[in-house]
């Protein structure tokens, strides 16, 4: 309801806000984390873990689908009571608001590691959230407009990049194709590629805003698939490039292939510092829309009027969250947490609210 | 009756003395005596003396006397002697003819005055209103009705070539400061009947004429009733450019990015016409505006579609690459050298740092210096008359630029950085968007200062953001590529071949009932492909 | 709106205060020293201080002198010695050399245009990841940049000034890409090296340089063979050419062989195409087998005696010959490698990873055997023409 207001969403808006959610800090860590643990079966696990998403994105859908004017707030605490679908909901709001402010240190990180060596992490990190604060300012339409541009300079620039670096790939280092490991690993390896793929919940606050909702499916596919091929293919040069041991001693994979990538005569060199220019776009599509939903979904539990006064009060602990580890070893272990209680959340999420429609007999639906 | 307060009081003789002949225009009432009407009028123009009274008595014998009024200046002599002194005082007027009083003017009307135009009006505002337009005002004696004749006439600057969007191959002729003239040419151009042309007067002092041009029919007919409603909305004293207009109609104000698109060309105005847009035009200024419209309008001009599309679409590519060469060059310039010159070649970096390496300056220093003093040169050369202006640009760049690298004030690469940046900013057909652009160049270099490559992009975010948040008329402004129009998307960078530009702007809505308010409109539309 | 009225001070307030707290990173090109080559070398064991009594390296950087090089019209072009400054420091290892390097320069070193990074024989005989970590963890270093061994000191290489050359650290580039896109040497950027290093079942190769300071030459010798991160052994250029043709299928340089007809004069055959085949087995024996089938094309470079080869069977018995010469070449420096030097630079290692991931798991020590395993090779040649003259 309060998201009417706001203004509508095309489809291709609708899969641009997916595909570039999820195209950010997983890429940048992705290669090193899952190949430790499935060697180079890596991008089976990012299949999985890929395939995952798609079970719960679409799961999620159609539980949004029943509730046509509703997002997922709003019918959460319909459907269950008050307080469960309140809970439920903060549970969302909190993990994104986290969410944020991880992906901002991630990136910050890598930027204070290669490019910016001497500027304070703490300013890249204001740097970048106050960018986002202006964009989560705005409304609905503006969100899904930006998003809609940046789509193009997210992925173009990986694609090009993976398929020069395609030239460079040793064939031999991404053999055997399983890993070599049995089964295990790979599946190990999934749950850990899930981070990349974490971000995709949004979409259930935005489902009322679609403007023709029976094509939703179909375009948050569309929106889904973009970044899991993304994935596989941005694994599979990374292991073909370096193969699994060094990988295992790159902090930043996508950022050393990209600098072992030669560009074909262009007049500039080393292009990693043009392509960390558009991670940053990438970085900001992710922070920005999980925190715009955060910020949202906040306004819509405790029913208020519009969502600008959240925005700054909320930043603050965006930056805690970013500032929080302390190295780079308290940040993989605050990924994996955080991986871990979002599929959690996800699934009980999932569970619960078809549990109640179940429960309750019919679809939950304002006319009634 | 009440005490009046004496502050009341005050006031009540403030305002007496000081009444504003408008609202004495308003108030007052034509009387049926010529010689009150005429003291009336007079009071309220004030007896200027470009205003001209000639009173005479009406042919034959009826001895009926009557007055013209008129501005000098403003009409046409030849046609009020010849076409409304001559017949009236030729004319014999007679009893036998004219049974009733009344039917003087009915006879005046239909038989005597050899004028084209002409309107029969009773309120002294009009007549008043008409005066000052040009017309001619016929007052006779014993009748409240009087005449506004249409004498119109006055000195205009003749058809000439545009100043600001000049052309290779293409039609010379622009729009001028007259009204008529400028109607006529869009008139000229689309000869349909469809073709409306709706004026308004706008301004309390200044009562510009302003007309609202679009194509019944075609035109989405909301957006007509939009820009009608902001243009009737305008309570202002004096419009005396299509600027003003645009300012006070515009979406949002805080942005240097124009909303509306001001043209001199006729032949661009039919062209947005008949895409389903609206033109206004506004008396006195050679400026007509366009709306709504979308960022893609200004990567073009009127040249595009006159030449092939080849080298239609080859030209749009470089004006892109100009508007991005303006915008972020010196930035670019700024990061590189700065914070990240390892993105260059080893030996143009060597030749980098050995320009540089007698600059005092870091950097940003040199590159704001330069910056500033080009935009000042410019500002310098748009003031000099021509002649002396285009030369003194030349020489200013030139001599100014030399010196400053012999001086070791800035290094040769800065110079060739704002050379090229001037010269894209050039490129850009629109002067609006020019500027804007040119502005936007600073932030982006003071981000580039603060951190390099990173501070670039996300100055260049915020910008979309921008970007994307405003709206002219209720169409987004970077339609067509977001939201995107796919129908819509050929014909921004590249320009379609003509028998694929078959369909109108699907952004427009032209023919479809879908509503849109100026507030909240929906981006999505329904399939039904 | 009252929120934005709000909100908008307080964003000045910070944008302002993110201002004026300044630039950390800028720092203009100008102000820094452009490091075009490296060079490593053993330095003396003579330091007081030295109680662990390792050895000491000595970095060389060649500074380019940009004002010397940007010029201007009508200004002499500076090339050579006069273009670069060699400046050297000693410390215990590579990071404290080059803050003492540091302190010797006015502004800050830069090694985003390092080229090439050279590193003497002897500290390669020593073992290599000690020092590589240093460029690893630099995010300026260039991991494009080639790694050279060098016969001689590094330093004496960086100070050898070829004729021709503008700036040294891009002549030694250049004739590396040349040498590399001709197909006669192997694209050895440090990032190969590095991962050759780390990746089990491989081991590390690179370009061997010898340079002469008196005449200004300096040459392309051949390859380093490591064992781990230790050098042991070299190959010269022709049994690189070898190496190349079996690892990497590359077409390498001259292949010379007595003409059929009278066995007195030589032909000089280039390769025009080259097509690899290599096939993993297990052998009943338990060790591995690895079948390798090379089919060359090739033309006649020049021959030394006037023997016209359109005849069929002269043809075909050069083909044989010729494919002889290649097998048995390739054989003895596969022997070599493998028995001598015990390294695996062809990386077999990988292959069985890669196809026998069990038997890969099995395996404890690839160089024990490394040391057992079997090369089958078959050669064929055609020969196509015989260039311009009969």
């Amino acid at each position: 309801m309060a998201m009417k207001e706001h203004g509508k969403l095309t489809e291709r808006q609708f899969a641009g806000i997916i595909a570039n959610t999820l195209l950010g800090a997983g890429t940048l860590l992705l290669p090193r984390d899952i190949t430790a643990v499935s060697g180079t079966g890596a991008w089976l696990s990012v299949l999985i873990g890929g395939f995952i998403s798609i079970i719960l994105l679409l799961l999620l859908i159609n539980l949004g689908l029943r509730f046509p004017e509703e997002t997922i707030m709003e019918y959460g605490m319909r459907l269950t009571n008050k307080w469960i679908g309140g809970l439920i909901g903060i549970a969302f709001c909190t993990y994104w608001l986290f969410i944020t402010g991880i992906i901002v240190r991630i990136f910050s990180l890598m930027l204070v590691s290669s490019v910016l060596l001497k500027t304070p992490l703490e300013v890249i990190v204001i740097a970048m959230l106050l960018t986002v604060l202006y964009f989560s300012r705005s409304d609905l339409q503006i969100v899904g407009r930006v998003n809609e541009i940046y789509f193009v300079f997210v992925i173009l620039p990986i694609m090009y990049a993976l398929f020069l670096g395609l030239r460079e790939i040793n064939l031999i280092r991404v053999l055997p194709l399983t890993g070599g490991k049995g089964i295990m690993p790979i599946l190990k390896g999934g749950l850990k590629s899930f981070f990349s793929f974490l971000g995709f919940e949004i979409v259930a606050l935005f489902i009322p805003s679609l403007t023709t909702q029976k094509l939703a499916y179909n375009y948050s596919l569309k929106g889904i698939v973009t970044p899991l091929v993304a994935y596989i293919i941005t694994m599979i040069v990374s292991v073909g490039v370096f193969g699994v041991e060094e990988l295992q001693t790159l902090v930043w994979p996508t950022l050393e292939l990209i600098k072992v990538t030669p560009f074909p005569g262009l007049l500039l060199e080393r292009m990693e510092a043009v392509f960390i220019a558009f991670w940053v776009v990438a970085i900001f599509t992710t922070a920005a829309n999980v925190y715009y939903a955060s910020v949202v979904g906040f306004t819509q539990i405790f029913k208020l009027k519009e969502h600008k006064t959240l925005t700054l009060t909320l930043l603050p602990l965006a930056y805690l969250s970013a500032i929080l580890p302390d190295n780079l070893h308290d940040v993989f272990e605050y990924v994996d947490i955080v991986t871990k209680f979002a599929a959690g959340l996800i699934i009980t999420t999932i569970i619960i609210y078809f549990a109640a429609i179940f429960i309750k007999g019919r679809k939950g639906d304002e006319r009634s | 009756m009440k005490k009046k307060t004496i502050r009341e009081r005050i006031n009540e003789i403030l305002s007496n003395r000081t009444d504003n002949p408008g609202e004495k225009a308003k108030k007052e009432k034509l009387g049926q005596k010529l010689k009150e009407n005429l003291k009336l009028i007079e009071d309220i123009i004030g007896f200027s003396d470009d205003v001209v009274v000639r009173e005479f008595q009406l042919g034959g014998k009826t001895g009926i006397e009557a007055a013209i009024i008129f501005v000098d200046g403003l009409t046409d002599r030849q046609t009020i002697n010849e076409n409304i002194l001559k017949p009236l005082l030729i004319e014999k007027f007679s009893k036998e003819e004219i049974p009733l009083k009344s039917d003087i003017i009915k006879f005046i009307k239909e038989k005597t005055i050899t004028i084209n135009e002409l309107q029969i009006v009773d309120k002294l505002e009009k007549l008043i209103n008409g005066i000052l337009d040009g017309d001619t005002a016929l007052l006779v004696d014993g009748y409240i009705d009087t005449f506004l004749l249409n004498t119109r006439g006055w000195d205009k600057r003749s058809i000439s070539e545009p100043q600001s969007e000049t052309v290779v191959r293409g039609p010379r002729d622009s729009f001028t400061e007259n009204f008529r003239t400028n109607t006529a040419l869009i008139r000229r151009r689309i000869k349909h009947p469809a073709l409306r042309i709706k004026g308004i007067s706008i301004g309390k002092y200044s009562r510009t004429n302003i007309a609202i041009c679009y194509i019944e029919g075609l035109t989405n007919k909301y957006i007509v009733e939009e820009i009608k409603e902001r243009i009737s909305n305008i309570d202002i004293d004096n419009i005396q450019s299509s600027g003003t207009i645009e300012q006070l109609i515009e979406d949002n104000h805080f942005t240097p990015f124009p909303q509306l698109l001001s043209t001199e060309r006729p032949d661009r105005v039919a062209a947005f016409l008949l895409e389903g847009r609206v033109a206004i035009i506004v008396d006195g200024t050679p400026f007509a505006l366009i709306a709504p419209i979308t960022i893609s309008i200004f990567l073009q001009s009127a040249e595009d579609y006159y030449d092939r599309f080849i080298i239609g679409s080859f030209l749009r590519v470089i004006r892109l690459l100009a508007i991005i060469i303006a915008m972020t060059l010196p930035a670019l310039y700024i990061s590189v050298i700065s914070f990240h010159p390892e993105m260059i070649p080893t030996q143009l970096a060597l030749a980098f740092a050995g320009g540089r390496a007698v600059v005092p300056f870091p950097a940003y220093t040199e590159a704001f210096i330069i910056t500033i003093l080009m935009e000042l040169l410019r500002e310098a050369s748009i003031r000099l008359p021509d002649p002396v202006g285009s030369t003194i640009g030349i020489v200013g760049a030139l001599i100014v630029g030399e010196a400053a690298v012999s001086a070791s004030i800035v290094s040769p690469f800065m110079v060739i950085v704002v050379a090229t940046d001037t010269i894209a900013s050039f490129a850009i057909p629109n002067y609006s968007t020019a500027i804007a652009f040119r502005l936007v160049k600073y932030p982006l270099m003071i981000l580039a200062t603060i951190f390099g490559l990173y501070g670039l992009v996300l100055g260049l975010i915020i910008l979309s953001i921008h970007l994307a948040g405003l709206k002219s008329f209720g169409i987004p402004y970077l339609t067509p590529m977001a939201p995107s129009r796919l129908g819509d998307l050929q014909d921004t960078v590249l320009r379609p071949p003509i028998w694929s530009l078959r369909k109108r702007p699907e952004h427009l809505r032209t023919k479809n009932e879908k509503r849109f308010s100026s507030t909240g409109d929906d981006d999505g539309y329904e399939r039904t492909r | 709106m009252r929120s934005r009225k709000r909100f908008l001070p307080f964003l000045l307030i910070l944008l302002v205060s993110i201002i004026l707290t300044g630039c950390w990173d800028l720092k203009d090109i100008n102000r820094r020293v452009m490091v075009v080559a490296l060079g490593l070398d053993l330095a003396e064991r003579t330091e007081t201080e030295n109680y662990e009594y390792i050895s000491m390296v000595k970095l060389t950087a060649q500074v380019a002198i940009p004002e010397k090089l940007s010029g201007g019209a009508g200004q002499p072009l500076t090339i050579g010695a006069e273009a670069v400054w060699n400046v050297s420091a000693i410390g215990r290892n590579v990071s404290m050399c080059y803050v003492n390097l540091q302190q010797r320069l006015q502004d800050e070193l830069f090694l985003g245009h390092t080229r090439v990074l050279v590193i003497s024989e002897d500290l390669a005989r020593e073992g290599l990841s000690r020092y590589m970590n240093f460029f690893r963890n630099n995010p300026e270093f260039r991991r494009l940049s080639y790694l050279l061994i060098s016969e001689n000191k590094a330093e004496d290489l960086l100070n050898t000034f070829p004729k021709t050359a503008n700036l040294q650290a891009i002549y030694l580039m250049n004739l590396i890409e040349d040498e590399i896109q001709r197909q006669t040497m192997p694209d050895l950027p440090f990032i190969e090296i590095a991962i050759r290093d780390v990746t089990s079942g491989v081991d590390p190769i690179a370009v061997l340089i010898s340079s002469d300071k008196e005449t200004g030459n300096i040459k392309y010798s051949g390859l380093a063979v490591f064992r781990g991160d230790r050098m042991v052994g070299k190959l010269d250029v022709e049994e690189t050419w070898s190496y190349l043709q079996l690892a990497e299928g590359k077409l390498s340089g001259l292949q010379v062989v007595r003409d059929v007809e009278s066995e007195i004069g030589r032909l000089s055959i280039v390769f025009k195409d080259l097509k690899r085949k290599m096939r993993l087995v297990l052998t009943e024996k338990g060790n591995f087998k690895f079948e390798c089938k090379l089919s060359f094309e090739g033309i006649i470079f020049s021959q030394e005696v006037p023997a016209v080869y359109t005849k069929e069977i002269y043809l075909d018995q050069l083909e044989n010959r010729v494919s002889t010469e290649v097998k048995r070449e390739i054989e003895t420096v596969f022997y070599k490698v493998q028995q001598k030097y015990n390294a695996d630079i062809f990386g077999f290692g990988e292959l069985v990873k890669a196809y026998m991931p069990e038997e890969w798991k099995r395996i404890e020590d690839w160089h024990e055997e490394f040391k057992k395993v079997e090369l089958e090779l078959d050669v064929e040649t055609i020969i196509r023409r015989s260039g311009m003259h009969m």
